[in-house]
């Protein structure tokens, strides 16, 4: 299954270029456009999108509608939009929009979102890649060089988690909420207890980098 | 109590008052004149008896038949004009009578004069009138006595029918009273009623009172201040509308530049990205925080100018001139010739903040304008003028260019470096000066903004 592809159509620079740089780095693939027009205008030829990310106010055409573009090609559709009254919300809801995200927000809570309507939509992509190790979601199992490893099933999620915000620091509290709950008080040393098992289990090394009072990161070493 | 109850009160009790004093007096004249004309008749009728009598038999009796016949004969003659009230005496004994009394029981008489009785014998109202005559030297007594039960019984009757009407008269009186005083109240009513509602928020209603007295000049009045009031708070209320767009468009604008300042944070945090992607983002940060500062900078001169500007008379060649130098360096990229033409002296202004107005329309001007269209900056009397041959402002759009945050072409504007404030605070400045900036413009033709100042 390959990387699941996201269009990205907003007319400011510095918002569509992090967005980017983040979806990139976390294993996402994407096309970005600052008119609403050329969207609609490239979609005719390619239109094998798992998720559209619009701006409502947009040149030529708008978030709006251009909605209607990517209702025709059954593209699923988060708004990010300035605006903050509940019409515009109940307008892009009610016109079949799966969410929508208010400016300013951070790269987590949209990371957050994309996964939540990848998966709602069944489109999400359920095998992550990090250098010669496969995990695939569906089947939890892991591969590393074609063989399978055995990791308990929370040191499975806890890969997981990092493994899907590659090249991104994710926190302990985020672990911990996500694995065991948000009404779970649990020591966060559980969580490095886990990743000291995955670490050994993976040969991973430096590749799983301790953010220091933070977290961890699964990072990607390039060329 | 009520100012139609106390008026209708008083009416009342001064028409009771007058009715019962006009009914007690006319009452008393009319029975005195009726008893009176009673009287008087009763009079006459024993005057004429007591004359026709004595003459009668005076006539037909001489002395000696006195002695003998004499009963008879006066009898005789005092008949022939009595009735039934009539009665004759002689010595205390009665000759003639047909009533039950003896009259000199109550009314002795001796003299030729006239006398009279009035009296309640037996139940009854009793007159009596007597006199005596003489025939042929002899006295006798004529006397008229009548029951005059029934004048009394007919005063009576006049009494109680006085006071029915009297009644009568008063409830008509206090019931037209309570009918006039309500009618002239009501409209104090409804004045009244008008003002509930205006005070419970209603700024649209007026009073519908249209008499022509006090009450209707109070209700013009009333309808006048209503107005004001009305006009006062439409103002308020406008004003608030339009803090309250502006702030939301301030919140807007904030935005976008928050939203990439947000997202490149994190990423820098928590993104392992590469040294140049840190750059970028760096760069990022730093270009929206310098755009957000400039964004302040303009609310800033905004939200100030609201408060009062000094002016003082000024060249308005030195303007212009200011005006050139500071836009040469632009134009000049922008190819855009800009013609200056002077023919006013000197203007009451503050000559940094026009010289900013001017800049912006000049920067307006040339950026709706395509390289070769020239822009001219005309002063005339108490006009300054920039014209330009560019793209114009379509004529629905022209009416809000000058809100803050509009922009006709938003994403191209945005592109140019243009915060939508420019127009918003050339209106401000120019208003503070007490002029008024016109903008007249043709799309695909060019447009003229005019900044005419009061004399």
């Amino acid at each position: 299954m390959a990387a699941n592809r996201i269009l990205i159509v907003e007319d400011d620079k510095g918002i569509s270029d992090t967005i980017a740089l983040n979806l990139r780095y976390v294993g996402y693939e994407y096309e970005v456009f600052d008119n609403g027009s050329e969207a609609a205008a490239y979609l005719e030829n390619d239109h094998s999108f798992d998720l559209a990310l619009l701006d409502i106010m947009l040149p030529g055409i708008d978030g709006f509608e251009l909605f209607s573009y990517m209702e025709q090609y059954n593209i699923p559709v988060i708004y990010m939009t300035a605006k903050t009254d509940s019409e515009s919300e109940v307008r892009g809801l009610r016109d079949g929009a799966e969410d929508y995200i208010v400016k300013p927000f951070e790269v987590v809570t949209l990371l957050v979102r994309i996964e939540k309507v990848l998966m709602r939509t069944g489109r999400l992509n359920q095998v992550y890649r990090f250098a010669d190790i496969v995990l695939d979601t569906q089947n939890r199992i892991v591969l590393k060089c074609g063989e399978e490893i055995d990791l308990a099933p929370l040191e499975f999620d806890v890969f997981a988690i990092l493994i899907k915000n590659k090249n991104r620091t994710v926190s302990r509290e985020r672990i911990l909420n996500e694995i065991w709950g948000e009404d779970y008080f649990g020591d966060t040393r559980t969580v490095d207890v886990r990743v000291a098992n995955i670490r050994k289990k993976l040969s991973l090394g430096d590749e799983i980098r301790t953010i220091s009072k933070t977290g961890y990161r699964l990072e990607e070493h390039r060329p | 109590m009520k100012l139609w109850k106390k008026l209708s009160l008083v009416c009342s009790g001064i028409l009771i008052l007058i009715v019962l004093v006009c009914s007690i007096l006319l009452l008393a004249q009319s029975k005195n004149s009726i008893l009176e004309i009673t009287y008087e008749q009763a009079r006459n009728k024993q005057k004429s008896l007591a004359s026709s009598f004595s003459e009668m038999a005076g006539y037909y009796s001489d002395e000696s038949d006195l002695a003998t016949t004499q009963y008879a004969l006066v009898k005789y003659c005092f008949l022939r004009f009595a009735d039934s009230s009539s009665v004759l005496m002689k010595d205390g004994e009665l000759i003639y009578s047909e009533v039950s009394i003896l009259p000199t029981d109550y009314l002795p008489v001796d003299t030729y004069e006239q006398q009279q009785y009035t009296g309640e014998i037996g139940g009854r109202n009793m007159l009596m009138i007597g006199s005596q005559v003489t025939v042929k030297s002899t006295p006798y007594l004529v006397y008229v006595v009548m029951d005059i039960s029934t004048v009394y019984n007919s005063i009576m009757q006049m009494a109680w029918r006085f006071t029915a009407i009297g009644f009568a008269a008063i409830a008509l009186g206090a019931g037209l009273i309570v009918l006039l005083v309500r009618r002239a109240t009501r409209p104090l009513h409804e004045l009244s009623a008008s003002t509930k509602r205006i005070a419970a928020g209603n700024y649209e209603e007026r009073a519908a009172v249209q008499s022509h007295d006090e009450i209707g000049a109070l209700a013009n009045d009333f309808n006048a201040m209503a107005s004001a009031v009305e006009q006062h708070v439409a103002q308020l209320m406008e004003t608030a509308l339009r803090q309250q767009l502006f702030i939301g468009g301030v919140t807007h604008e904030f935005k976008t530049p928050l939203t990439t300042i947000l997202l490149n944070a994190d990423t820098l945090q928590n993104t392992f990205v590469n040294e140049e992607e840190r750059q970028r983002s760096l760069a990022y940060i730093e270009r929206q925080c310098n755009w957000l500062e400039r964004l302040t900078q303009k609310l800033l001169k905004l939200i100030t100018l609201q408060s009062q500007i000094e002016v003082k008379e000024a060249s308005v060649l030195l303007l212009l001139e200011r005006v050139h130098e500071s836009m040469a360096e632009t134009l000049a990229q922008r190819e855009t010739p800009l013609q200056v033409d002077c023919n006013s002296e000197a203007l009451l202004m503050d000559i940094d903040l026009m010289q900013s107005v001017l800049v912006n329309l000049v920067d307006n001007a040339s950026k709706a304008s395509k390289p070769g269209q020239p822009i001219i900056v005309r002063a005339y009397d108490n006009i300054i003028e920039v014209r330009d041959q560019g793209n114009g402002i379509p004529e629905s759009e022209l009416a809000r260019i000058t809100e803050p945050f509009y922009m006709v072409d938003k994403s191209r504007s945005k592109k140019a470096g243009g915060s939508g404030l420019g127009l918003a605070l050339v209106k401000e400045i120019v208003a503070a000066h007490g002029a008024e900036l016109h903008i007249e413009s043709e799309f695909g033709v060019g447009t003229v903004a005019r900044i005419v100042f009061s004399r």
